[in-house]
């Protein structure tokens, strides 16, 4: 009774309400449009670097950033800009990967358990237990000394070691809204079993698992560039950025550029969905209860 | 008139299953038994634990049932396979008791009111949108108001939503649980009349739950009782209200508050204690620790329904003692 | 009698998106000794916010005054500091709510906190007979084991049994009890009006009534006061305002009601709906949907009209004048 909101008018949506909020978070703002630019700037790649990431010029090698190149230039003469740039192709395709296998496979767990229950919840929850159990860098080194090293692999591997939250997430949402009433509506009308979770609960779990997603981004990208500095990821000559710093580590001295720019680019792209995340999450959580 | 609902010794016991099993078994309802005849209504009245929402879900396999029968003009409810039961849906619905939960919040009003008729197959998609809107008109919402999200509702308004959602596939049989207890008594007394002409209209039967004796009356033909999972007085309702024969129906009505100062000084059995929780029932008549006439036969022994006037039957050793 | 608690022409804003929503339109009440006066209206007439309000329990912003005062034994409310606030609530000026739960500490049993109230309030010694005799003092049996459990293994009667004993340490003199029974059963319901009548007439603390339930007034007030869209309709004895509503809208309330001591034939019905608060209606905020409306009640705020015997309308139709 402590708000008095007058039964009249409408509410805003729901939609409107979120929006605000995440506008008014600044740090969120800040995340979104990095990671607009990373996304314009993966597409754009062949416009902003046309002669691609493996053009060597032996004439310029370990060229210091300037006009003409404007993060340098590496061992092989590459230029350490165009590099970056079409390194975000990777970033962006281990992001998009990762998270549709960690949502296809933890939230379809997770509504099963959830909405189930029983021996169903039971084989699931355990499964989800014996994941979770595993340090996901052992068990992903494990995966990929049986699958071989590449930029493939070590994606299959990340996903398959990190979708677990995702079911339990999907899960105790599930359960709380399967005990709602318009669920209940939903099969006294009489629809299937199979309309109920993707018609009725589906879109409920959508909100915490975007959060989730967008959180979990950063880590999947760590992974991949802890697994390409251990080098059982990106093989040369790719530019993806952990690889790059790789690259320049020996020449840190006198070419700290080759390492410093693949890294801040990392920094930026890690701290962008981290801030979002948090934004969303912070935006989303007060309809939880609603 | 035939029955219609014909309930017969319905039980839902929770836990006690599962592996490894699970503490006691709660028994939220027990051998309740009941008919409703076509066109008539039945409410159901109780507080809160008596299992009276858990009885208007059990009838329409909301929850699926421990034991009992239900012949739904004539079908063996509780035996039909899914598909059998998702068909007969249209003929018994439900109205849920928070009209901001019941309706699915990211459909538009147009789309969930007319939903059921396309999964019951009946009409084309342009007859099932003629007939929502003019349903929706009769229950006093506007077409223009369809493509509206439920969020943009007000409370009574929504109520309005569920009601037409239930009553397109036009049933013979409309479950109420606490249809109206969320709302303001103004909204209150505009669904009340609402439903009083729709059941006219459509012929409706309703089991109608509630714990407001006053909306019972004001809706019902017939009144039972429940009291901890038990029918414990099933009457016509002139008889009811005129003379309760259960103890604990004679306190209920003692004790709702009536909006007339002029009463405040009737008589009034004012019970002690509170409900008693399912998990640990009383020994005997689960009533026994509250009642005032408890005696040592109530301890013991369990009592069963039993006719004390034509069509009026409670649950009590000691009722026929009394006028 | 001398009024305990005057509330005179109390205006108050909340601050929103779509501007300020007039939530309180010059709300004019005041409770004496030994007296229950019933705040009665539907979801968002303000009722509770009255009672928030008192208490300055309302933050601020959103909230804010815009005119009007409160006074508690002649003393303004409003113009006292924070920390003379904080030194009245709970001891002169006490509230109860809807759900306990909220104000009782969920990880400290019952006892405990009940303790700390009375040593707040100056209890010496032997806390815990004191502790004991309080919850017999709410009709809470077997006080000795009850006050060892926490407020989680209560249930909605005795938690609010809890409450009412831990605001009766202080002995205050004005009790604001807001929806106290709505969350409970009719039977126990019944039980906590009881005790708050006993332990009004006890220690003669004026009660303020806050519900929706006009039967609940009728049952255990002395006066009533109306309230609609932020504005009291209508005030006096409880009697004289069920027999003979003056306000149309007190009419129609009480015709909507559907009664368990009779058949109710036909339920009025108030059509229409609340209005917005952020743009109320021109003069009489009722007027978009009475159906005495006149081109006045669209234009001018009605007044105040004295009906004698302690009633109060504020309407430009009464019911006597037809």
């Amino acid at each position: 009774m402590a708000t008095t909101e007058p039964s009249g008018v409408a509410a805003p949506a729901a939609g409107a309400v979120f929006l605000n909020r995440f506008r008014r978070n600044v740090p969120g703002r800040i995340g979104a449009v990095l990671i607009l630019l990373l996304i314009g700037v993966a597409f754009a790649a062949p416009l902003i670097a046309p002669q691609g990431f493996d053009a060597q010029d032996l004439s310029k090698m370990r060229h210091a950033p300037s006009a003409d190149h404007w993060f340098g230039t590496d061992r092989y003469g590459r230029d350490v800009f165009d590099r970056v740039i079409w390194g975000s192709r990777i970033a962006l395709r281990v992001a998009l990967i990762v998270v549709a296998i960690q949502l296809a496979v933890g939230v379809s767990l997770g509504l099963l358990a959830g909405y189930f229950g029983g021996w169903v919840d039971r084989i699931i929850s355990g499964l989800v237990d014996l994941v979770w159990a595993f340090p996901p860098l052992v068990l992903a080194l494990g995966l990929i000394a049986a699958l071989g090293p590449g930029l493939e692999n070590v994606i299959i591997a990340i996903a398959i070691t990190s979708w677990a939250p995702f079911a339990r997430v999907t899960r105790a949402k599930t359960m709380s809204l399967r005990q709602r009433d318009y669920v209940e509506a939903g099969i006294a009308i009489g629809e299937r079993q199979g309309a109920i979770l993707l018609r009725y609960i589906l879109p409920g779990v959508v909100a915490p698992n975007l959060v989730l997603a967008t959180l979990t981004v950063p880590a999947a990208i760590l992974t991949t560039s802890a697994l390409s500095f251990l080098g059982l990821g990106a093989q040369p000559p790719s530019p993806d950025w952990r690889a790059i710093r790789n690259d320049g580590r020996d020449s840190m001295r006198d070419a700290w550029w080759i390492s410093v720019f693949p890294g801040l680019a990392l920094v930026a792209t890690v701290a962008a969905f981290n801030f979002v995340g948090d934004a969303l999450r912070d935006a989303l959580d007060p309809r939880e209860d609603s | 008139m035939s029955a219609l609902v014909t309930a017969r010794d319905l039980a839902k016991h929770f836990g006690g299953g599962g592996w490894p099993r699970t503490g006691p078994v709660v028994r939220a309802i027990d051998g309740v038994s009941f008919d409703i005849p076509r066109r008539g209504a039945l409410g159901l009245v109780g507080e809160s634990g008596s299992g009276k929402s858990t009885t208007a879900r059990v009838l329409l396999r909301l929850q699926e049932p421990t034991a009992g029968r239900f012949r739904f003009d004539g079908e063996d409810v509780f035996a039909l396979r899914p598909a059998a039961l998702r068909r007969l849906r249209a003929r018994m619905q439900i109205i849920h008791q928070n009209p901001m939960a019941a309706l699915h919040p990211a459909m538009s009003v147009l789309d969930q009111v007319r939903r059921p008729l396309a999964l019951q197959g009946i009409g084309t998609r342009h007859s099932r949108t003629e007939a929502a809107i003019e349903l929706m008109s009769q229950v006093g919402l506007s077409p223009e108001q369809g493509r509206r999200m439920p969020h943009q509702f007000s409370g009574g308004q929504r109520q309005r939503v569920e009601i037409a959602r239930a009553l397109i596939t036009r049933p013979d049989f409309l479950v109420l649980d606490e249809p109206t207890s969320a709302l303001d008594v103004s909204v209150q007394a505009q669904i009340l009349r609402l439903l009083t002409g729709l059941r006219a209209e459509f012929g409706l039967t309703f089991l109608f739950v509630s714990h407001d004796l006053g909306v019972i009356r004001h809706m019902c033909d017939q009144v039972a009782v429940m009291y901890l999972g038990r029918i414990v007085e099933i009457a016509p309702k002139d008889s009811f209200f005129a003379t309760p024969r259960h103890p604990y129906a004679q306190a209920l009505l003692s004790v709702v508050p009536v909006p007339d100062p002029a009463q405040r000084t009737r008589p009034r059995s004012r019970l002690t204690g509170e409900p008693p929780s399912p998990r640990n029932p009383p020994s005997g008549c689960a009533f026994h620790p509250r009642c005032p006439m408890a005696q040592d036969i109530c301890r013991r022994e369990a009592p069963v329904l039993r006719p004390l006037a034509p069509g009026h039957s409670a649950a009590c050793h000691l009722a026929e003692a009394r006028p | 009698m001398d009024p305990v608690l005057e509330i005179d022409g109390l205006c108050l804003e909340f601050r929103s998106d779509r501007g300020p929503v007039k939530v309180l339109d010059g709300i004019t009440l005041s409770v004496s000794r030994g007296e229950t006066l019933g705040l009665v209206g539907e979801s968002g007439c303000g009722k509770s916010v009255t009672g928030l309000s008192v208490m300055r329990l309302l933050p601020s912003p959103p909230a804010r005054v815009t005119a009007g005062d409160i006074r508690l034994g002649g003393e303004s409310l409003l113009s006292l500091p924070e920390a003379g606030m904080r030194g009245l609530r709970g001891k002169r000026i006490a509230m109860i709510f809807q759900d306990p739960m909220v104000s009782l500490n969920p990880v400290t049993t019952i006892g405990a906190q009940l303790a700390e109230t009375l040593a707040i309030h100056g209890a010496d010694g032997r806390l815990r007979s004191r502790v004991e005799a309080a919850l017999a003092a709410v009709g809470i049996g077997d006080a000795a084991q009850a006050a060892r459990a926490y407020p989680h293994q209560f249930s909605g009667g005795m938690r609010q049994r809890a409450m009412i004993a831990m605001m009766l340490a202080c002995r205050p003199e004005v009790l604001i009890a807001d929806e106290p029974t709505t969350a409970l059963d009719v039977t126990v319901q019944a039980q906590v009006l009881d005790l708050i009548r006993d332990l009004q007439a006890e220690i003669g603390m004026a009660v303020v009534l806050v519900t929706h339930n006009l039967g609940v007034v009728a049952e255990s007030c002395d006066r009533v006061a109306v309230m609609y869209a932020g504005c009291v309709v209508e005030t006096g004895p409880v009697a004289a305002i069920f027999a003979a509503p003056q306000h149309p809208y007190t009419r129609a309330l009480l015709a909507a009601i559907p009664r368990a001591d009779a058949d109710s034939a036909t339920l009025s019905v108030i059509e229409g709906r609340v209005p917005d608060l952020v743009d109320p209606p021109q003069g009489c905020r009722f007027h978009p949907r009475c159906p005495r409306a006149s081109d006045r009640c669209r234009t001018e705020k009605p007044p105040r009209r004295d009906l004698g015997a302690g009633r109060y309308v504020v309407c430009h139709h009464p019911e006597a004048d037809a």
